[in-house]
């Protein structure tokens, strides 16, 4: 009989063999597995950016919620992961937050946790996503200017980015103002952070949808072309996803448009500036 | 069959999902002389302990739980009508390993080793054991009490407890593909137990589209790594807590019986001959 290729375990390090008695899917993945799957199978790298209790982890436990209990979003097929039960630890906590009146789900801990998903796309190509699941803490640095974006777990070879602007607060007299600025902020350490790939794309996601009321739409009408704007600066094809992870009537909005745009191809290679290209030239020709 | 010369099938499930008392009854047919569909080819080998399970199983009796550290196997040559001999091995896994590996995220060695040589797998479900997933946005609030069951900060998760049933199959089925991805597409054949209890009205494939969809849909996309089937089977004829118990129905030959994907009667052996053959 074969043996299984240990040395290539996703889950192995570099030229680490991995204990018979590891398991290949877990609770979640380090950034080392994730890149280990990301080599190996060209998973996509998914890194959401937001203030700590934006929706950011809720977003992706709803979106596990309602592939699990259907087994599709918008045509989009459940094709497997390899951190389900990490799933499903966000989504109990998740749940008992809805059952109960005093909601008390644990805040995200700073660390460099990644869960998988494996979507079938209508097309029938399979999309391996690798979402990460930071802590909103680990994104004040960088939005701050203190540190470099790249420095983040993940955050160097980003394929999408998703910054989170709670739709709740938007409503909210001086905090909407607030939100709006750590978007734009996020959005210019995307920029300058040297992590984008120029096939990459940048989704600004309103989370909690159902709760922006008249007073969040009118800021959502003043800043929407000017944070779109902003993005489309670094992907020219950038959008704006309302979704509404808990919504209580008619159920989660916003997820199969969501969905549907992480699994969508990578941008075009833009072709090279004529000033890159000169510069290349010359270099080639120097050597030559 | 995938180039090897032995199928070697992995019997998993959790924890009295059926697998015992499936692997019994389909014992107890190959030496009926009235089951048609398959004999043994070949009497060598110890058989104390399938026989032993499958005179529990014609005894009606509720079969003990098979022991995490157990090192049973079937290793036996049958002949299977209109499709040839197979030597077959077939280790007979706990249900508490499988528990190990969800649950503490651990492969316990002998099941690590019944997956890794598997060229199928029969994953055994039973309907009364499913944990389904209850929608955040669907779920009432309630207010705040006493009851640490209903506050968020007294209630860790708990993969036993709280985490739906096709989570868990995903897990597993993630980590058994894995392990014998050089032999892909291997056969997962599911067999929903106790099917005796269950609605008509749904064929098993369709019981466990509407129960599992995403573990199905986990499958159906993976066509790479596997194919899969499905069939219900009821291997003691009838619950055994019922009122008329089902030895009343004759010998196991006359009261298991098993449906395939549609519906349709099939043999008890039907799961073992398409994990075999692949037809």
């Amino acid at each position: 009989m074969h043996e299984p290729d240990r040395e290539s375990d996703p889950l192995s390090g570099p030229g680490e063999v991995a204990s018979p008695s590891l398991v290949t899917a877990a609770d979640t993945m380090t950034l080392e597995q994730a890149r280990g799957l990301s080599g190996r199978r060209g998973a996509r790298l998914v890194l959401l950016m937001g203030e700590a209790g934006s929706g950011k982890t809720t977003l992706l436990a709803t979106l596990w919620e309602r592939l699990l209990e259907s087994g599709e979003l918008a045509g989009h097929g459940l094709a497997g992961s390899r951190t389900a039960l990490g799933f499903e630890r966000r989504a109990h906590w998740q749940r008992l937050e809805a059952r109960s009146a005093e909601p008390a789900p644990p805040a995200t801990e700073p660390a460099e946790a990644f869960l998988h998903l494996r979507i079938r796309r209508p097309d029938g190509k399979l999309i391996e996503l690798l979402l990460s699941d930071l802590a909103g803490a680990q994104f004040e640095p960088v939005r701050e200017g203190r540190s470099s974006l790249a420095g983040l777990p993940g955050a160097a070879r980003v394929d999408r980015a998703i910054v989170v602007v709670d739709g709740a607060t938007l409503g909210v007299q001086g905090h909407s103002e607030v939100a709006v600025t750590r978007a734009e902020r996020l959005l210019f350490a995307l920029q300058t952070g040297g992590a984008f790939r120029d096939t990459a794309r940048i989704a600004l996601v309103v989370t909690k949808a159902d709760a922006v009321a008249e007073a969040g739409e009118r800021a959502l009408a003043r800043h929407e072309v000017p944070l779109a704007t902003l993005a489309r600066q670094t992907d020219p094809e950038a959008t704006w996803i309302r979704t509404a992870a808990l919504a209580a009537d008619g159920g989660p909005q916003g997820l199969g448009a969501l969905l549907s745009w992480l699994c969508i191809d990578d941008r075009p290679r833009e072709p090279a500036r004529a000033s890159e290209v000169a510069s290349a030239r010359s270099i080639a020709s120097f050597r030559a | 069959m995938n180039g090897y010369a032995q199928p070697c099938l992995a019997l998993i499930g959790m924890p009295q999902s059926g697998k015992s008392t499936y692997l019994g009854a389909l014992w107890a047919l190959v030496q009926s002389p009235i089951e048609e569909a398959v004999r043994e080819a070949s009497f060598i080998g110890d058989r104390s302990y399938i026989q032993s399970l499958a005179e529990q199983v014609a005894r009606g009796e509720e079969l003990h739980r098979t022991g995490v550290d157990a090192d049973e196997e079937m290793a036996v040559e049958l002949e299977f009508t209109g499709l040839g001999r197979a030597a077959v091995r077939i280790p007979d896994t706990s249900g508490e390993s499988l528990r190990v590996l969800v649950e503490s995220q651990l492969w316990h060695p002998r099941l690590r080793g019944a997956c890794a040589n598997a060229t199928a797998v029969m994953l055994f479900v039973h309907p009364a054991h499913i944990r389904v997933p209850q929608p955040s946005s669907l779920l009432t609030v309630v207010e705040p009490s006493a009851n640490s069951a209903a506050n968020g900060t007294a209630v860790p998760f708990d993969v036993h407890d709280h985490a739906c049933t096709a989570a868990e199959l995903i897990d597993v089925f993630e980590n058994v593909t894995e392990l014998c991805r050089l032999r892909w597409p291997i056969r997962v054949a599911v067999i929903v137990s106790a099917w005796d209890r269950l609605d008509e009205t749904l064929t098993p494939y369709e019981w466990l589209r509407a129960r599992l969809p995403g573990f199905v849909s986990t499958v159906e996309s993976g066509a790479q790594m596997a194919r899969l089937e499905v069939f219900g089977v009821s291997a003691q004829g009838g619950s055994l807590d019922a009122h008329e118990s089902p030895l009343a129905k004759g010998e196991i030959c006359d009261r298991v019986f098993a449906k395939d994907r549609s519906g349709m009667p099939v043999s008890l052996v039907a799961p073992m001959r398409w994990a075999v053959f692949g037809q």
